[in-house]
């Protein structure tokens, strides 16, 4: 059993199923960025291990297809069964093994790149000082007090995947069980207005009890944002400690008092804490004579970094990002009317742990090719003078 | 270390190997985080100041972005505490038709109310909800497709013309009206619809937001005199205004203040809605009405003040036709609250904003 499945895993018919597999894959989920959006595309066709398909409305679904994720993991489990089947080395094959290691450190590396790197944005105005750059993609329910012996915020952070609908949510920080009652990928909300708005309010608690919410599709264009808005109810031994409507339009959070804290609840975008900060000095935005086009956005930043004792002024510009201590800071949004109201600027923040396996699985595989080029090269010239003498 | 790979076999090289990366594909992403971090600071506290920059209350209730296109002979007459922008034209006779943009919350689904709104307006019967909404016609708003109506009627016995544009978005409803002398109005009518091609709303800062903390005054916020002890709170969508006022005996109450163009239903379903909803009471018919309205103002035939009562709860009402608006103020809240605020109430619903 052991050995037919080996040998199933490891035969040349199955990397070409793969590879047959993948073309279509990229052909149908490029097609498919037309109406889902490249976000959602990359997500559903790319990022996952199947396809699903049901008619619209239906609570049930059909795999069609797999996906980015199977097709590369089943053709990396193949690149390594086979390797393993045939391992024999020589120096004869030294450049295929290369070659090999190389195309297993690409798939490698696009998985890690996938689990691991993150893209967040900093924004902030001129003066403002960050430190944390905020994931825009990713709402995440936060309940905060004052931390014990500190002036710092004890921060429970709930991600926006555990929010759904009907959910319980328990935690040992929490003194309370957080039920979700509804959760909205993108809404409107806006203050009831008199004679307009009849109907019970979202929420009994906070800021909810004076405001609307209307459901929205959410917008999958790379291009706009999503308002999320949930609404949860805090449930404390002795029952309900009443509902709250959370969303990032909201400005602050919202404090209530339990257990003789103040706690307060906000739905933010989901926040990554730097162990340094980072200050806006100045912005440049500029624009080719005559024209609208841009030439160039600029962000003076100060890093101060009390660890290393650093306190240094950088330029952030388009094409010239900042790297530091594994974070990649790239120049990002910057309109005109930004820059003369002075609402700042916007850093794009890219962690990727295996950025570098790209640039080393192609050194591989380019060595292996060449390896193997020159000594079949060096061997037939070797034989041709061989044959003449 | 080499000879016991070698005497493994590839079943169980490749079984390893699986292992490890399963368990590499196992980390746990979408846990609950518990963490300490710097408190917040006020986002006023750390943005430097500059004149040029956005208005102080930008995060809390931000001001729509909008542009267009100013026609010529027209005027630009700046905010005010229901429009985003006023525009003001002149005719030949002397005669002034007046032009406002305006956004409020999102009223999609109510067009008929609204043709019957600025009906009213015009001295006008409303009509059946069919043919009001058979008077409403596609119109270019912005870059949008919107909607279009005109009222031809009269306002305190003179003639009257209404043109109005609306747009249905998600972050608001949005009115773009012109209104005045009928002539001048339909002199108007062709600069008025180009007009409302170039309106340019930009981005989604347009919505007005719902903010938990107290924000300043918008800088088309109304300019009066406000009792000292009465505390601002965020004013919502359809309100110019809201204040606390102080507690007593741990009771409280609230004042809130909303401009509408028109009567918005009139003075008896106004009446009735405080009843009903705020404080507990049977609705009127039109014959008690009187008996319960008291004059407001000398200076103001029109303004009227209500004040009703059930058992712990007191509202007391205002409505006062200002500059062809109308504006509603509530004091409601618990009575050992409402009654000492009863005398600034009134002082601050007869002062001109």
């Amino acid at each position: 059993m052991a050995k037919s499945l080996f040998k199933f895993f490891s035969s040349l018919r199955l990397t070409v199923v793969c590879l047959a597999f993948a073309v279509a894959l990229v052909f149908l989920g490029t097609l498919a960025q037309v109406d889902e959006g490249l976000y959602q595309a990359q997500t559903r066709w790319f990022r996952s291990f199947l396809i699903w398909w049901g008619p619209h409305g239906a609570s049930w679904r059909l795999p069609i297809f797999p996906g980015g994720y199977l097709i590369g993991g089943v053709l990396l489990v193949n690149l390594v069964a086979a390797h393993i089947n045939r391992f024999q080395f020589t120096w004869k094959k030294l450049g295929i093994h290369l070659t090999h290691a190389g195309i297993i450190l690409l798939l490698v590396g696009q998985l890690t790149t996938d689990m691991l790197s993150r893209e967040s944005q900093m924004s902030f105005s001129k003066g403002e000082t960050r430190r944390y750059s905020e994931s825009l993609r990713n709402p995440e329910l936060v309940f905060l007090t004052d931390a014990p012996n500190s002036t710092d915020d004890q921060v429970v952070a709930i991600p926006h995947s555990r929010l759904k609908p009907g959910a319980e949510i328990r935690n040992d920080y929490l003194p309370f069980t957080v039920r979700v009652q509804s959760y909205y990928a993108n809404s409107a909300l806006r203050r009831r207005g008199p004679m307009v708005d009849t109907g019970p309010p979202p929420a009994t608690q906070g800021i909810g009890t004076e405001a609307v919410v209307t459901p929205l599709p959410e917008d999958k264009s790379m291009d706009d944002t999503n308002l999320p808005s949930a609404v949860v109810e805090l449930v404390g031994p002795q029952g309900s400690l009443g509902t709250w409507l959370v969303s990032p339009d909201i400005s602050g959070a919202q404090d209530f008092t339990f257990g003789g804290k103040v706690w307060r609840v906000a739905l933010r975008p989901e926040r990554h804490y730097l162990p340094y900060t980072i200050q806006l000095l100045s912005t440049k935005y500029e624009v080719y004579p005559g024209t609208d086009t841009p030439k160039n956005f600029q962000s003076r930043v100060r890093i101060e970094n009390p660890e290393r004792g650093e306190n240094r002024e950088v330029d952030i510009y388009m094409n010239n990002p900042l790297r530091y201590q594994g974070q990649t800071f790239y120049q990002y949004q910057m309109d005109r009317v930004q820059v003369e109201q002075n609402r700042g600027s916007v850093l794009e923040v890219v962690r990727n742990p295996s950025w570098l396996t790209p640039y080393l699985g192609c050194a591989l595989v380019g060595g292996g090719m060449a390896y193997q080029f020159l000594l079949h090269l060096v061997g037939f010239v070797t034989k041709r003078k061989t044959a003449r003498v | 270390m080499t000879e016991a790979i070698a005497k493994t076999t590839p079943a169980l090289r490749l079984t390893l190997v699986l292992a490890v990366a399963a368990s590499l594909a196992g980390c746990g992403r979408e846990q609950i985080s518990v963490y300490t971090a710097p408190k917040d600071a006020p986002p006023s506290a750390v943005a430097e100041t500059d004149p040029q920059a956005a208005p102080a209350d930008a995060i809390a209730r931000p001001r729509p972005e909008v542009g267009w296109k100013l026609p010529p002979g027209w005027t630009e007459t700046g905010p005010d505490a229901v429009s985003l922008q006023s525009f003001s034209v002149p005719g030949p006779n002397g005669q002034v038709a007046r032009i406002s943009l305006t956004q409020l919350g999102n009223l999609s689904g109510m067009n008929a109310m609204l043709v019957n709104m600025w009906r009213q307006q015009a001295e006008l019967q409303p009509l059946s909800d069919d043919d009001a909404l058979k008077s409403i016609q596609p119109m270019q708003f912005g870059a949008e497709q919107g909607s279009y109506f005109e009222v031809l009627g009269s306002n305190k016995g003179v003639p009257y013309q209404i043109l109005t544009a609306f747009l249905h978005r998600p972050d608001g409803s949005w009115f773009c009206k012109i209104s005045g002398d009928p002539a001048l109005v339909t002199a108007q009518k062709p600069v008025f619809i180009e007009f409302l091609k170039t309106i340019e709303i930009k981005g989604t800062a347009a919505a007005p937001t719902v903010a938990s903390t107290p924000a300043p005054a918008s800088p088309g916020a109304p300019n009066w005199s406000v009792p000292s002890e009465w505390q601002s709170l965020p004013p919502g969508d359809m309100q110019v205004a809201r204040f606390h006022v102080p507690e007593k005996n741990n009771a409280t109450a609230e004042v809130s203040v909303s401009v509408f163009p028109t009567e918005a239903g009139g003075t008896l379903a106004n009446v009735n809605r405080w009843r009903t909803k705020f404080v507990g009471l049977e609705p009127v018919d039109e014959k008690q009405l009187p008996q319960l309205l008291a004059p407001l103002d000398p200076a103001n035939p029109g303004a009227v003040l209500v004040d009703m009562q059930k058992d712990n709860k007191r509202l007391i009402g205002a409505i006062v036709p200002r500059d062809g608006s109308y504006w509603f103020y509530k004091l409601v809240g618990e009575t050992a609250a409402v009654a000492p605020q009863k005398e600034s109430f009134i002082a601050f619903a007869k002062s001109n904003p």
